[in-house]
Order: structure tokens, then C-alpha cells, then sequence
């Protein structure tokens, strides 16, 4: 089977789980990132659900689960993002009656 | 649009605009054409002239006094459409115009009212502030510090495309957003945007959407540590399409 390598950047809670710099994953030539996730996935089903909801980046652009890798790409893990304000955190809010936001 | 070669190893473009309307236009054809040179990386920078009227106008608005200037200067990374701005006296030296939109990471304080300072200009009307600050509790547990880290590369280019955005959609003269990174105690401000403008319609809408679409998209996370613990925070769902995976309990594949 012909293989690529590409560089696997793990960010928020998945630095705990991943570790917290990059490394080299080995991949199908021709793999995309819905098959990089599912490789990752099942280093350890029992944390799997970390992948739920999460986004992916390829050289540093939003990428879809369908896009294919190529060799030597750089691929983030990108976590629902938290910066700005203090936002809600552990459990989501119920809002205010009235709708008021956030 | 086609450039020639300049003896700085740049290139000019003979580009002429009468109007602010065609001096944007010129501008955005310019961010397309760098982001479609990836294939000649010697492009680094742009010249283009102006007619007098808008070069006068357009340097006063920006209270630079010296009315020699009949050029601007592009200076344009091929790989993205930011771009930095110069304009050239009759001297020939390169000035930095300042920018329209000014975004950053940092890990410094940031200075909130010299910020805000910096950005106001005689044709503003309005000037809307977003100060976010690190406040002392999330859901009655008591926070010691917040933790910001982000996937800088990336972050960068979105809060640059982002303040773009904002300009183009709203239509106001000027975006400041700058975020912190690392350690943030209670009550230091973690991200500033400043939007000026003409009307202050426009500015509260771009300041809101700024801060809203901030939060969903541009890759920064951040480690709440409380008296007891600490966790990273949960984030907001991603826009419909951004994540990859579906969400628990959703049906899509």
C-alpha cells in the first residue's frame, strides 16, 4: 500500500487527550480527513466523542470531512472555538426569558 | 490586469481611479490578482497611481499632510490578500499609511483606550467599542484565570479576513480587533474591537457581528482554572458546515 505522512495539530481539549504538539500520522495515499479522523479515532474509542462537532483545518484553511490529504499536509483538530468573551462553559446556559443574548 | 516590473524588483500597475468608488474596485482587483499569483511569488509589491484628486483626498483623510503623494504602494504577500499600504512622495521615500483595518494576537496587555484613540478620524461619526474582559465567575464557580491559546497562523488570517469582511458588509471606514493570548487575569480584556465609522448604525452592527462570528470561527481556545479546577470551555457549536463530525445525537453522517 502506497502511504503519505501528514502532520497531525491537536488544539483546546484535544491537546489533552492528543498531546500537546504535533506529530506525524501515516495515512493511505489519497486519504481524506473524514479517514484521518477515523484513524484517530480508534487509537482510543473510549475518547472518540472528543472528534464530535470539531472542525478541520488544512494548511491552516477550514477543510471539509471530504477533502483529500496530500502528503505533508498540515492538519488541525480544531475543537468548537472559545475565544472573545467569557462565554458559558461545562454545561450551556438556558436562556433568559425573553431571549436575551448572550 | 497587468503589471510591470519596477527597478525595487516590484511591479506597477497602471491602474487609475477618478473616484473613491473606482479606487476600491482597484483595490479588490488587487487582492484578487496577488491571490492569484501564487505562481509568481517575485510579486512582493504593487505600485499604483492615482489620480490627483483621489491620492489628495484620500491622504487627508488619513491626516497625512504631505500632498506630493501621487503614488500608493501595495506591499502584497501572493499567499493572502493582506496587504500593507504606502504611499510614495515626490522624494521617493515610502510612507506607511495607516490602516484601515488593524487586527493582531497578542500577548502583551492590550492598551484598550489607545486603541480606541488611534482609531478615531475627523470623517468619523461614530465609534463603537467591544471591550471583552475576563470576568470573575462562570456559572458560580470562581475563576482565578483564563489560559488563551490559539492556532496562530490561522487565527491571524481569519481575524484579517474577518475586519475585511466587516468593511465591505457594513461599509465603515475602519476595524481594530485584536485578541490576547496567554494568562488573563479577572478584568484584563481578552479581545477589543473598535469599529469607526460614519453613521453608527453600520458600526454597532459590524462591532456585533465582529464579536459573534469571532466567536464561532477564529481558531482560540481558552482554559478556565477555578478555585477548583480548571477546564477548557466548551466553545460554540461551529456554523452550520464548518465541523466535520456531527454534533452528539445528530442524524447526519
Amino acid at each position: 500500500m502506497i502511504t503519505m505522512q501528514v502532520r497531525v495539530l491537536p488544539f483546546g481539549v484535544l491537546k489533552d487527550w492528543l498531546g500537546a504538539s504535533a506529530s506525524t500520522i501515516v495515512l493511505p495515499k489519497g486519504a481524506t480527513v473524514a479517514e484521518l479522523l477515523a484513524q484517530v479515532g480508534s487509537s482510543d474509542p473510549t475518547r472518540g466523542d472528543l472528534l464530535r462537532g470539531i472542525a478541520v483545518s488544512v494548511n491552516a484553511e477550514y477543510a471539509p470531512a471530504t477533502q483529500v490529504l496530500r502528503e505533508g499536509d498540515e492538519v488541525g483538530l480544531l475543537p468548537p472555538v472559545s475565544g472573545g468573551i467569557s462565554n458559558p462553559s461545562i454545561d450551556s446556559l438556558t436562556p433568559l426569558a425573553g431571549g436575551s443574548a448572550r | 490586469m497587468t503589471g510591470r516590473p519596477n527597478d525595487l524588483g516590484g511591479m506597477v500597475l497602471d491602474a487609475v481611479a477618478d473616484d473613491y468608488e473606482e479606487f476600491n474596485m482597484v483595490v479588490s482587483q488587487i487582492a484578487e490578482w496577488t491571490k492569484n499569483s501564487a505562481s509568481n511569488p517575485a510579486i512582493d509589491q504593487i505600485e499604483l497611481a492615482l489620480m490627483n484628486s483621489i491620492a489628495d483626498r484620500d491622504i487627508q483623510a488619513y491626516e497625512y499632510s504631505e500632498s506630493s503623494c501621487r503614488y500608493l504602494a501595495v506591499e502584497a504577500d501572493p499567499a493572502s490578500i493582506r496587504t500593507r499600504w504606502f504611499y510614495i512622495t515626490e522624494q521617493g521615500k515610502r510612507r506607511l499609511l495607516e490602516p484601515t483595518v488593524l487586527t493582531a494576537l497578542t500577548r502583551e496587555p492590550i492598551d484598550a483606550e489607545g486603541l480606541v484613540a488611534a482609531a478615531k478620524r475627523g470623517e468619523d461619526g461614530a465609534v463603537v467599542v467591544f471591550d471583552g474582559v475576563v470576568r470573575n465567575h462562570t456559572r458560580g464557580r470562581q475563576t482565578l484565570y483564563l489560559d488563551y491559546e490559539a492556532y496562530e497562523e490561522m487565527a491571524g488570517k481569519q481575524m484579517a479576513e474577518l475586519a475585511a469582511d466587516a468593511r465591505k458588509m457594513f461599509g465603515v471606514r475602519h476595524v481594530t480587533m485584536v485578541h490576547r493570548l496567554g494568562r488573563l487575569e479577572v478584568g484584563e480584556t481578552s479581545v477589543l474591537i473598535v469599529v469607526a465609522s460614519a453613521h453608527r448604525a453600520q458600526a454597532f452592527e459590524a462591532c456585533r457581528w465582529l464579536i459573534d462570528t469571532l466567536k464561532q470561527t477564529v481558531p482560540i481556545w481558552k482554559k478556565e482554572t477555578f478555585v477548583d479546577g480548571a477546564v477548557w470551555a466548551a466553545g460554540e457549536p461551529f456554523p452550520a458546515g464548518m465541523a466535520v463530525a456531527p454534533p452528539e445525537g445528530s442524524d447526519e453522517p
